[in-house]
């Protein structure tokens, strides 16, 4: 999951910013949507670290 | 947004990379509360790029289908006496039902068949007015879009040799005129000051702009409706001003030399249709919405002292020049109004509570001495043709 999520990050996010950003596309959706997707980047960036956390615990502590 | 043809395509690959965050998002928003959240931030950008494209592509693909029904203006027209629904009704419901009139309005040329080719004109009339709403339609946009219908309706009014009207349909003819009349009242009002000191946005000559409003004031009910949207047009045309100083100070005389070329205009036009002196003044008080363009038009004098050389008149006659004086001061209360929001709305407050009002008071003084001699500037700029620095 955690992988899934970083591949995530790393591909579809930029590829999906990229569109929605000013040399690409201006308007009302597209300020919309690319304040929408820099929310949803830092949401999935803390979900990652969380996990990541979760994943160092579990290896110390595998109770 | 801009509704050029290649944004649709744009559009497209657009909501294809969204559709693909998406997809991958959905098995992973069990995982963790944030990443459902961002699950449904995404899904919901995606529904209105799918929704916005759609709309796009509709109303680009529906401006093919009316150009090519409008390109034979024989048979649309003739179309339109002998059914009661023509096929541009059911063009023009198809682009309404599906919310695609923004890119509809730019696409199509057949404006002529358009105006004409509709049963119904309350629908056309409230496409046009929607498609040029200052509240919610681009300045440049709102522009490109009124100068094709002007010049559709202009070069239809000049030259109607292809279309042959039977006696029996002569009078729905006229009707229908009078209906694209009310519509131009409607469309032009709200942007009469494009027309004289702000006829750059438009990508217009201050000389193309002022003789397009020439025509148009021709016809009484665009010069009624045009002096009573003034106050309102100056208003927005005052809100959020620039934040730099002088960049403010030209938008404000470059307003009030708008309004005052306006009211000229209106003045000139209303004067040309006027029969007797009483006539012409109340025609010109009914009408303005503010006195001042007394002084120049009908007296040749300050507004403020044609009440006196009126001693000689009637009553009615200095109750007319008397209004006339009273609501002078209507378009500069509106234009101070707007600057004093636009200072609070964004902050221009100084350092201290002192300082505060005097730079208010200081520009608020300002503002109303230019609407107050904007009478003297808009006639000059209309007897230069536009010519003139404002």
């Amino acid at each position: 999951m955690l992988a899934r999520l970083a591949a995530l990050i790393a591909h579809e996010l930029p590829t999906a910013r990229r569109w929605s950003g000013p040399d690409t596309w201006r308007g009302p959706l597209a300020d919309q949507v690319d304040d929408d997707l820099h929310v949803v980047a830092h949401l999935l960036y803390d979900a990652v670290d969380e996990l990541r956390r979760l994943e160092l615990t579990l290896d110390i502590d595998p109770r | 947004m801009t509704w050029l043809g290649a944004d649709v395509d744009r559009l497209h690959s657009f909501g294809l990379a969204l559709e693909r965050l998406h997809d991958e998002l959905v098995p992973l928003s069990s995982v963790d509360p944030r990443v459902a959240r961002a699950l449904h931030l995404v899904d919901t950008d995606l529904d209105r790029v799918r929704r916005t494209w759609h709309q796009l592509s509709y109303g680009r693909m529906a401006a093919v289908e009316f150009d090519a029904w409008g390109a034979d203006g024989a048979a649309w027209w003739t179309e339109r006496f002998v059914a009661s629904s023509t096929t541009a009704d059911s063009i023009l419901r198809r682009v309404i039902d599906n919310s695609a009139e923004q890119s509809f309005a730019d696409r199509i040329r057949a404006d002529v068949a358009l105006l004409h080719g509709v049963s119904d004109f309350a629908v056309v009339a409230d496409f046009w007015t929607r498609a040029t709403d200052p509240n919610t339609v681009p300045v440049d946009i709102a522009g490109a879009r009124i100068r094709r219908l002007l010049d559709a309706i202009v070069i239809h009014r000049a030259d109607r040799s292809i279309f042959t009207t039977l006696a029996g349909h002569q009078a729905a003819v006229e009707q229908r005129d009078r209906d694209i009349d009310q519509l131009l009242a409607l469309v032009i009002a709200p942007w009469s000051l494009h027309f004289t000191a702000l006829a750059h946005e438009w990508d217009w000559t201050p000389q193309e702009g002022l003789h397009r409003l020439h025509e148009m004031l021709a016809i009484p009910v665009v010069a009624s409706a045009v002096a009573a949207g003034l106050p309102a047009a100056v208003d927005r045309a005052l809100t959020d001003l620039p934040a730099d100083e002088f960049a403010r100070r030209r938008r404000v005389d470059e307003v009030a030399a708008g309004s005052g070329a306006t009211i000229d205009a209106v003045g000139a036009a209303v004067l040309g249709r006027s029969t007797t002196p009483l006539d012409r003044l109340d025609d010109l008080v009914g009408l303005v919405p503010w006195g001042s363009w007394v002084s120049g038009v009908a007296a040749g004098t300050t507004a403020a002292t044609i009440v006196n050389r009126l001693d000689h008149r009637t009553r009615d006659e200095r109750s007319v020049a008397g209004r006339a004086v009273a609501q002078r001061s209507t378009l500069a209360t509106v234009a101070m109004t707007a600057v004093a929001n636009d200072a609070v709305k964004h902050g221009r407050i100084g350092t201290s509570a002192r300082q505060v009002n005097n730079d208010l008071a200081h520009e608020l003084d300002r503002t109303r001495v230019a609407f107050d001699s904007a009478a003297d500037r808009g006639g000059s700029f209309v007897q230069s043709g536009g010519t003139s620095p404002l």
